[in-house]
């Protein structure tokens, strides 16, 4: 799949997050920001996802932005020469790194989210009623 | 009232109408003069007028906004139901008090320094000045509260008059300044001719480009101008000037410039600034008389309106002398600092103000939330609550009192070493910056 828009990213995304069994949940208010991605894995941890075309700097940024409200915070974005810097960066803020393969259409963990703590325990209970209430199911 | 350079007064900026339970209630007393901008009289001249006089002897004055129609004629239109543009109402009922050489501009031309024939500058000043002294005392005679005030001999006329003015620009720095001067030389006579309702001190404002402020050639050339005619005060607003955001150099330079302004030995006041200002306007340093400010807002302000927005939720740290985003700024900071472990802490690290000892419980996490809730307006987007906003207004305005009152006892340097030692605790904080504690220690040390 040509990645021409975001969306497309996060369609091409769907097959590894159902794969996971992860249970999801699109574009999450918090606050005045959207969270794209709300995911439950089976421990019932909370995670964000914000994906990113180009820009992984404000990625970095949006995911640190909410992850107090987490119990890890993801970015997921297409390979590219950027890489490294933004590894170094991800690893210092603790969050991790998914990268979207365009050759085999395929999604990878390059660097695992560190557990937050300690969280804003009203924000993590705000995302988990939201999703609650809106329905939450495995992702599609 | 005397208006005296060293006299800490508190200046508070009318916003809106939401905001005069602010000004009615319990803080009234702790506010030295309020600043009102000239469109909103001009647009509710009866419902500003009986508000004015539910401020009893308050003082106060206008800002008559004449740089509004130096701006960009985009600047002051919105877009009418139809989709056109059309000039903002209370800009247009301004520009009708003002005259013809600005009513027929309005929305069409931008009027520049230099484009003016002395006609027109005089009538300018005529009727801004005539604005500015009666349109309050004039609107309330028409109300019914004049029944009970009328005897008491209250006059609801400003504190002090401001001359029109120019935005000074580093394009047309030499002009600006020209017009200006003939502006404050005009209103000075009108003031004084026995036809003028009653006498007032006329102020000088000064709406400076930061690129002014910077170039010392410029800046030097501002205050030098003043030479030929000393107004009996000062008003300052440095456009977009933000004392937290500013390089070191920046704010020496500020510095500078309110102590050369200083040597007409006239009162200056600056319209937006933050606890910086505040401490020069301390007996200490007596650089400038007073600082103003909103209500939770406008420590610093762009000329050209940027435009609304989404209100965020903000929070005052009093320690910090910053507003910061509640989310995720002040969480993180508290969950860093661990703040938040009990009240106890909370109180002795953050903030005792009223407010807080009322909203923060042994449970503060839940307490601090009452500063940040949001709610998902019609449009998606989420907005502060109201109680939020109060909550948050109350704890700023409780903090800001604090800061003034302190300013105008303590010695600087103790102020300097609250600033190292805050700066202090700053640097242990990983998820926000607080550099400019740093900065504001060394120019007020210098």
């Amino acid at each position: 799949m040509e990645l021409k828009f975001e969306e497309d990213l996060e369609k091409a995304a769907i097959p590894f997050f159902r794969e996971k069994r992860l249970l999801c949940s699109w574009r999450v208010p918090l606050y005045d920001r959207v969270i794209d991605l709300v995911a439950i894995d089976k421990e019932s941890n909370l995670i964000g996802i914000e994906f990113k075309l180009r820009n992984w700097k404000r990625a970095l940024e949006q995911v640190r932005t909410n992850l107090n409200a987490f119990d890890y915070g993801y970015v997921c974005l297409p390979g590219g020469n950027y890489l490294n810097r933004l590894l170094k960066k991800a690893k210092q803020l603790g969050i991790g790194v998914m990268i979207y393969n365009e050759d085999i259409r395929t999604i990878k963990i390059i660097l695992e989210a560190q557990r937050v703590d300690p969280q804003w325990i009203p924000n993590v209970e705000y995302i988990k009623n939201y999703v609650k209430v809106r329905g939450i199911s495995y992702c599609q | 009232m005397s208006i005296e350079n060293g006299q800490c007064l508190h200046i508070v900026l009318f916003g809106t109408f939401g905001e005069n339970k602010y000004f009615l209630g319990s803080y009234k007393e702790s506010f030295d003069i309020i600043g009102f901008n000239a469109n909103i009289i001009a647009h509710a001249p009866e419902g500003m007028a009986a508000f004015i006089s539910q401020l009893s002897k308050k003082s106060y004055f206008i800002d008559p906004q004449t740089h509004a129609f130096q701006q960009p004629t985009r600047t002051i239109m919105r877009k009418s139901k139809d989709d056109k543009l059309v000039v903002k109402k209370s800009i247009s009922s301004l520009a009708n008090k003002y005259g013809s050489a600005i009513e027929k501009n309005v929305g069409k031309n931008q009027i520049f320094a230099g484009s003016l024939i002395e006609d027109e500058i005089e009538e300018i000043c005529k009727n801004t000045l005539l604005f500015e002294i009666n349109k309050i005392q004039n609107s309330v005679e028409n109300l019914e509260e004049w029944e009970f005030l009328k005897d008491t001999g209250i006059e609801l006329r400003p504190e002090f008059l401001v001359a029109p003015y120019f935005y000074l620009e580093p394009d047309n720095l030499d002009m600006d300044l020209e017009d200006n001067m003939k502006f404050l030389n005009k209103a000075k006579s009108i003031v004084s001719s026995s036809d003028f309702p009653c006498k007032r001190d006329i102020f000088a404002e000064l709406i400076i480009h930061k690129e002014v402020l910077f170039d010392s050639k410029k800046i030097s050339a501002v205050i030098d101008k003043y030479k030929t005619c000393i107004p009996d005060g000062f008003l300052i607003w440095i456009d977009d000037f933000s004392e937290v955001s500013v390089s070191e150099d920046a704010l020496k330079k500020y510095k500078n410039f309110l102590i050369a302004l200083g040597q007409y030995n006239k009162p200056i006041i600056v319209m937006h600034g933050s606890y910086f200002s505040i401490v020069l306007a301390g007996k200490n340093l007596g650089h400038i008389a007073g600082v103003g400010h909103g209500i939770e807002y406008g420590e610093h302000r762009d000329v050209i309106p940027v435009g609304g927005g989404v209100p965020r939720a903000k929070f005052y740290f009093p320690k910090f002398h910053k507003r910061i985003s509640y989310h995720p700024d002040t969480q993180d900071v508290l969950l860093e600092k661990k703040w938040i472990k009990d009240k106890k802490t909370y109180l002795n690290h953050v903030c005792k103000c009223s407010i807080c000892q009322e909203t923060i419980s042994s449970d503060v996490v839940s307490g601090i939330q009452e500063y940040g809730k949001t709610k998902i307006g019609k449009d998606g987007k989420a907005y502060p609550t109201a109680k939020a906003m109060d909550k948050s207004r109350r704890h700023y305005l409780n903090n800001k009192i604090e800061e003034y009152h302190r300013c105008s006892i303590l010695p600087i340097s103790k102020i300097i070493n609250e600033l190292k030692a805050s700066q202090k605790i700053a640097n242990e904080i990983k998820s926000h910056t607080f550099n400019h504690l740093r900065k504001w220690a060394n120019v007020l040390e210098s």
